[in-house]
């Protein structure tokens, strides 16, 4: 039998603390731009190429992003 | 540009692979005998020997002329490896009596008995030694090998003559006048800014080796500057910050990091930032000839060859004639002194063996000999002296204007008055800069651990630059943005941004208010660390993880088995796990694919004239799924994603780019995208893509002299809108009855049978 789990390595991943939060960066028109697919109530998939674009408009909308490398 | 870079040669290198009579040379100097079959490795023992013996280089030297020693000494003060070129130059301009137009030694003759001697090397084209440095052709006197080298230990007791000071008209400080330096430990400040920046910002290079001008203005930015110039009231540096890193990159403090694209701090760049200013200050000041033409004070200046030129001659002469004034004239420590004056002194002095476009002036024996040695006045009569005073205005002239402007002023060497005319003062930093050998001996100040600033309710910090250790300076650095600087007091802002900052830098909050607490000559106000403490916890909101690994399961069930087995994690929704902590080689046998989105991403994708998505081989691949989502729309039928009209013009709407998409497909497709697909889906995105579609009738003719002389007619011609294929003509529907009638008039039988 195939073994269904996969790891993805190497992913860029939007993390907060309250899910509220992440609908109101996700209807941010310039965020939602930046992110591909909603992993949970607390997470979204950020699109490779636009990690900087969405760090860079967290900061103009004010927020304090922690930058983890992995 | 060339690349006339400072080789790393050492004199006992050079001489261990010199010729055997270099090394006999340089014994019969000390008044060794070597006996004729002695051996190669005994004699180069015996060189060693001689050299580490500090009485017998001190009787050497004793012996040799005056001139000689002058020279020596000048090489000691660089105190590296120097063109030929360059030690002339300086040679020239340090006023030494020998050096002056009389009694008019050429430089090089003295460079010669020195090399004759072997008390210096030449490494010349790779073959060392030519001692006829003069007799070199001009191509010889430009190539980029002519380097100088000696031993430090050789000319330890070279100790130069009093040098005659640079003619230079000394002026009261002006009254009513503003003058100012850059505070000695301002320098200090910049640069640990700039290395911690370096640590997080991109500084690339473009192809051609100058830096991004992208990445120039976001990090002169992040100093605080308005854009990669330095200004200082109406003083401006240009390219300020590409001489810092020129400086930083000669000295070894940056190199390119693994990429080999983007600039890092090197260990040995805590060592600079350690140094006390007078000798950071040293330090990069004789750095400055040693940029050559890698960085040019000037961009673009048109009297600049590439290495032919003597740009580091320039500075360096610059710099001895200054060394010059300061020992010779004691006003020079308190009185100013114009631009102007300072072009005319050293136009005196240097001016008939330098040539700021051509290295081998400075070595040519007779050079300009016509006014070389008749005194000022009667030079001034003199139609050669007229037009090389013209020449050095265009040459020599902006280039010495951009020094004093330029790193002097930003080193903090020079006291500056703001307007016209602009007046100069050396400053202490400056005066101890200019006489590194000097510094060597100078005792280094410890500075004792204890408060070393005041914080302010209003969030303002106040820091003693005489108590500050430069730990604590670099801590400053990176959590509080510097407002201004003065010779004893540097003022800080805290603030949400800067604090953020700190805090991405790898601070951790309670260490951050422990330094500021341990730093502080009184506690802490409450209200700053309430308030750091709110914007770390505000930090706390978002995270961005740049490069996470995250698991993914079928169901709850499987990710919290796994969890059972160990793997640790945050859960993210109900099948994915963030992995917080490194997976161990055992966890690894959990999952069934692993996939590394840092390589370089499969080409997988069939698509259909449909719009139908298929992979070519069934590999999960998270990120593709997740883009191609929100164009596509998934077929119950088929159980693939296919793009639709509905799901492409949602896309849109949303924001998406369709380039954006056409870029992915291209990347990720296992063959080529049906080109009417790419058609449909601008199409869909809005683009206009127009066809006409009406009703035509067709006229065929069969045989070749029937289809010629329809073509010919007149008559008919009106009734053929176009001609598809020779045979083959569109005729207008409503004219079909005219043309019928017309051909059966010209006695042609019409059928309805086309094909």
């Amino acid at each position: 039998m195939i073994n269904p789990n996969v790891l993805h390595k190497n992913v860029p991943i939007l993390q907060v603390d309250d899910p509220t939060l992440l609908d109101i960066i996700w209807a941010d028109p310039k965020c939602a731009e930046c992110l591909l697919l909603r992993l949970g109530e607390r997470a979204a998939l950020i699109d490779h190429d636009h990690f900087d674009a969405l760090f860079t408009r967290l900061r103009k909308l004010d927020y304090l992003p922690k930058v983890m490398q992995a | 540009m060339s690349d006339r870079q400072t080789p790393h040669l050492s004199y006992l290198e050079l001489m261990q692979t010199a010729p055997l009579t270099v090394q006999r040379n340089f014994l019969r100097t000390l008044g060794e005998r070597v006996p004729n079959k002695t051996a190669r490795e005994e004699i180069f023992k015996m060189v060693t020997q001689n050299v580490a013996d500090a009485e017998k280089m001190a009787a050497m030297m004793k012996k040799r002329t005056e001139a000689e020693r002058n020279f020596l000494s000048v090489i000691q003060i660089i105190n590296a490896p120097a063109h030929i070129s360059v030690l002339c130059a300086a040679f020239v301009a340090s006023g030494f009596r020998q050096s002056l137009p009389t009694p008019g030694i050429a430089p090089v003759e003295v460079a010669e008995n020195l090399l004759k001697s072997a008390l210096i090397l030449c490494n010349h084209h790779g073959s060392h030694f030519n001692s006829n440095v003069g007799e070199m052709n001009h191509y010889d006197y430009e190539g980029v090998d002519n380097w100088l080298v000696t031993d430090e230990r050789i000319v330890r007791s070279a100790s130069p003559s009093q040098p005659i000071p640079l003619p230079l008209r000394m002026a009261e400080p002006p009254k009513g006048v503003h003058a100012t330096a850059v505070p000695a430990r301002l320098l200090t400040l910049t640069l640990v800014s700039l290395l911690q920046l370096l640590e997080v910002e991109n500084l690339r290079k473009n192809q051609n080796g100058s830096w991004r001008l992208a990445d120039l203005r976001r990090v002169a930015k992040r100093l605080g500057w308005k854009n990669e110039d330095w200004q200082q009231g109406d003083v401006t540096f240009e390219g300020a910050l590409a001489f810092l890193l020129q400086e930083l990159d000669t000295l070894g403090m940056i190199s390119l990091d693994s990429s080999k694209t983007t600039l890092r701090p090197t260990p040995q760049a805590a060592d600079l930032i350690n140094l006390p200013a007078e000798r950071l200050a040293a330090t990069l000041l004789w750095t400055v000839p040693k940029l050559h033409d890698r960085w040019t004070e000037v961009p673009k200046h048109p009297y600049l060859y590439g290495s032919h030129s003597n740009v580091a001659g320039l500075r360096v002469a610059l710099l001895f004639a200054l060394r010059s004034l300061i020992e010779g004239d004691p006003r020079a420590r308190t009185h100013f002194f114009s631009e102007e004056d300072l072009q005319d002194a050293l136009f005196q002095r240097i001016s008939a063996r330098f040539d700021l476009s051509y290295s081998y002036y400075s070595l040519s024996r007779q050079i300009k000999p016509e006014f070389e040695n008749k005194p000022p006045e009667a030079q001034k009569l003199d139609a050669d002296w007229t037009r090389r005073r013209k020449e050095w205005n265009e040459k020599e002239r902006p280039l010495l204007a951009a020094m004093l402007d330029g790193w002097m002023t930003f080193l903090g060497l020079v006291e500056v008055t703001q307007g016209s005319p602009r007046l100069y003062r050396l400053t202490e930093l400056g005066i101890a800069a200019l006489f590194p050998e000097k510094l060597h001996e100078a005792k280094v100040v410890v500075i004792e651990d204890g408060p070393a600033w005041v914080i302010q309710p209003n969030f303002d910090l106040l820091a003693y630059l005489d108590r500050l250790k430069n730990t604590q300076l670099a801590f400053l650095e990176r959590i509080a943005e510097r407002a201004n600087v003065q010779e004893h007091v540097a003022l800080y802002h805290l603030t949400r941004e800067s604090v953020y900052r700190g805090l991405e830098s790898g601070l951790g909050v309670e260490d951050m208010l422990t330094t500021l607490q341990l730093g502080a000559e009184r506690d802490l106000p409450q209200n700053i660390s309430a308030e750091i403490r709110s914007w770390a916890t505000q930090r706390e909101h978002i995270t961005l993880w740049k490069q996470a690994s995250l698991a993914e399961f079928p169901t709850d069930a499987a990710r919290e088995g796994a969890m059972r087995a160990g793997l640790q994690g945050m859960p993210l929704g109900e099948r994915y796990l963030l992995l917080t902590t490194p997976l161990s080689r055992p966890l690894l046998h959990l999952f069934g694919q692993t996939v590394n989105y840092s390589l370089a991403p499969h080409r997988n994708l069939n698509i259909s004239e449909a719009g139908e998505i298929s992979l070519h081989q069934p590999v999960p691949d998270f990120m593709l799924d997740a883009r191609l989502l929100a164009w596509t729309e998934l077929d119950p039928a088929s159980g693939r994603r296919r793009f639709t009209r509905a799901a492409v013009q949602s896309a849109v709407k949303a924001g998406r780019s369709l380039s954006a998409l056409f870029k992915l497909l291209e990347e990720r497709q296992y063959q080529g995208m049906p080109p009417m697909l790419r058609i449909t889906l601008r199409a869909w995105a809005g683009e206009e893509m127009a066809v006409g579609l009406g009703n035509l009738l067709v006229l065929r003719v069969i045989g070749g002299e029937l289809n010629y002389a329809i073509q010919q007619s007149s008559a008919l011609q009106p009734y053929l809108i176009a001609t598809v294929t020779p045979g083959i003509y569109l005729v207008r529907a409503e004219q079909a009855d005219d043309l019928r009638r017309a051909l059966q008039e010209l006695g042609l039988q019409v059928g309805s049978k086309v094909f």
